[in-house]
């Protein structure tokens, strides 16, 4: 199959295919394909991540966040993977075994473009602590990983499975796109000082002005996705449909702050519950917009 | 799925980095279940280094412990045999477990001629 270049030039065919019916039995792409697909993502995840690759705040989480709160974001970074490749992702194949096989991909090419690239910049060094490395690249492998899957066109956008799947995902799909987006966005700022910074110096009417913007912001976003989409004619009412899918994808946005200041420490039992929900509406701002635009960036 | 649908690189890639994950992920939960030790330090002067009016002297600060410390303050001292000691400082924003960095206190050169010098960590903050 590797050899066989006659197998590779059918894969486009099939693809165009008005049924695509290839893509749901999973076509063998051939060797070279797929290491063009995994290249890509190591490129596409670099270019995303790379801004947090030199965030020395996340370099500092590699040693100070806790085993448990990593082996957390582990499950979850690896669910939010699976969604991707649901929706889209590093490759075309669109089964839960091959979905479940391109997740874990993605997590390896985040492991390593990570590694390397932190090798790279001297932040890692042969004799540096076992805990210590292993902790730096696991935080820095999950933006690495979800810029893989993301920016991952050639198997994903461009097939027809994958964009008939986001047409009828339904809410519960809607719901997943949302939860991946939220990370996506929200790990670009929760690891950093800002956060924290963020949540001591809003005031209460800041705290209001800032939730009733992300809700907003939400809903607008929302709408467009809705009214470019078909899927929201049928039975519900487009406005109700919209009302509810806004106000829950607002509430994923804001469980996903939560837990993503949760993992680098900014909330906890010992911190006070009014600067927990002044960081957490802070950063909901930003997984809100991720969460919203979700559907549009997978 | 069969396995006549799945390239090689495929198969090695995706099972490589699954059992990557998973042995990340038991090496976390060892970790999580294991007691740490409290951070220890082990901090050592060099020779001084002439460098222009100043002498400069290097500092190496090992955290022989587990848990990791910000905002470390290294206290240098020179003692001199009938003068008051002299002191410098630096701070090391992090110092990881089981891990080592440098740092350099600054003294006048004409200050360390025939002195003893000893360092010590006089503080940090947990993170």
């Amino acid at each position: 199959m590797v050899d066989n270049p006659q197998q590779e030039r059918t894969v486009p065919d099939s693809m165009n295919s008005p049924d695509n019916a290839d893509d749901e039995r999973g076509v063998t792409l051939g060797a070279r394909a797929t290491a063009t697909a995994y290249a890509r993502g190591a490129v596409g995840g670099l270019i995303v991540a790379m801004p947090l690759l030199m965030t020395m705040e996340m370099w500092w989480g590699g040693f100070q966040i806790p085993a448990h709160r990593l082996i957390v974001l582990i499950l979850v970074n690896f669910g939010v993977l699976f969604i991707l490749q649901h929706y889209s992702g590093l490759h075309h194949r669109k089964s839960t075994a091959g979905e479940l096989r391109a997740a874990a991909a993605a997590y390896g090419i985040g492991l390593l473009v990570s590694l390397l690239t932190l090798f790279a910049l001297n932040i890692v060094q042969v004799g540096s602590d076992a805990r210590d490395v292993i902790g730096k690249l696991l935080l820095e492998s999950v933006p690495v990983s979800i810029g893989a899957s993301v920016s991952i066109s050639q198997f994903g956008a461009s097939n027809k499975v994958a964009a008939r799947r986001k047409d009828v995902e339904g809410f519960g799909g809607a719901m997943a796109m949302a939860l991946a987006g939220a990370m996506f966005f929200g790990f670009s700022v929760a690891p950093t000082e800002e956060a924290i910074i963020l949540g001591l110096r809003t005031t209460p009417v800041h705290v209001i002005v800032l939730l009733l913007a992300s809700i907003v912001l939400v809903h607008l976003v929302v709408y467009a996705v809705e009214f470019r989409s078909e899927r929201v004619s049928d039975r519900r009412g487009r406005w109700r449909l919209l009302l509810e899918e806004g106000v829950s994808t607002y509430a994923v946005a804001i469980a996903v702050s939560a837990f993503l200041l949760w993992t680098f420490g900014r909330v906890g039992s010992d911190v006070g519950w009014i600067a927990t929900r002044d960081m957490i509406v802070s950063l909901g701002l930003v997984t809100s917009l991720g969460a919203a635009a979700g559907e549009l960036l997978i | 799925m069969t396995a006549r649908n799945t390239d090689w690189l495929e198969t090695l890639v995706s099972w490589t980095s699954g059992l990557v994950v998973l042995a990340l992920l038991g090496y976390l939960v060892r970790d999580a279940v294991s007691e740490r030790q409290p951070a220890t330090f082990t901090v050592s002067a060099g020779s001084p280094l002439a460098a222009g009016d100043a002498m400069h002297v290097p500092v190496s600060v090992r955290n022989t412990g587990d848990r990791a410390v910000q905002e470390l303050v290294v206290t240098v001292t020179l003692e001199r045999s009938g003068a008051e000691p002299r002191e410098a400082t630096f701070t090391l924003d992090w110092l990881a477990g089981r891990s080592l960095r440098r740092g350099v206190a600054v003294f006048p050169r004409a200050a360390l001629s025939g002195g003893r010098v000893t360092a010590e960590v006089t503080g940090f903050a947990e993170p």
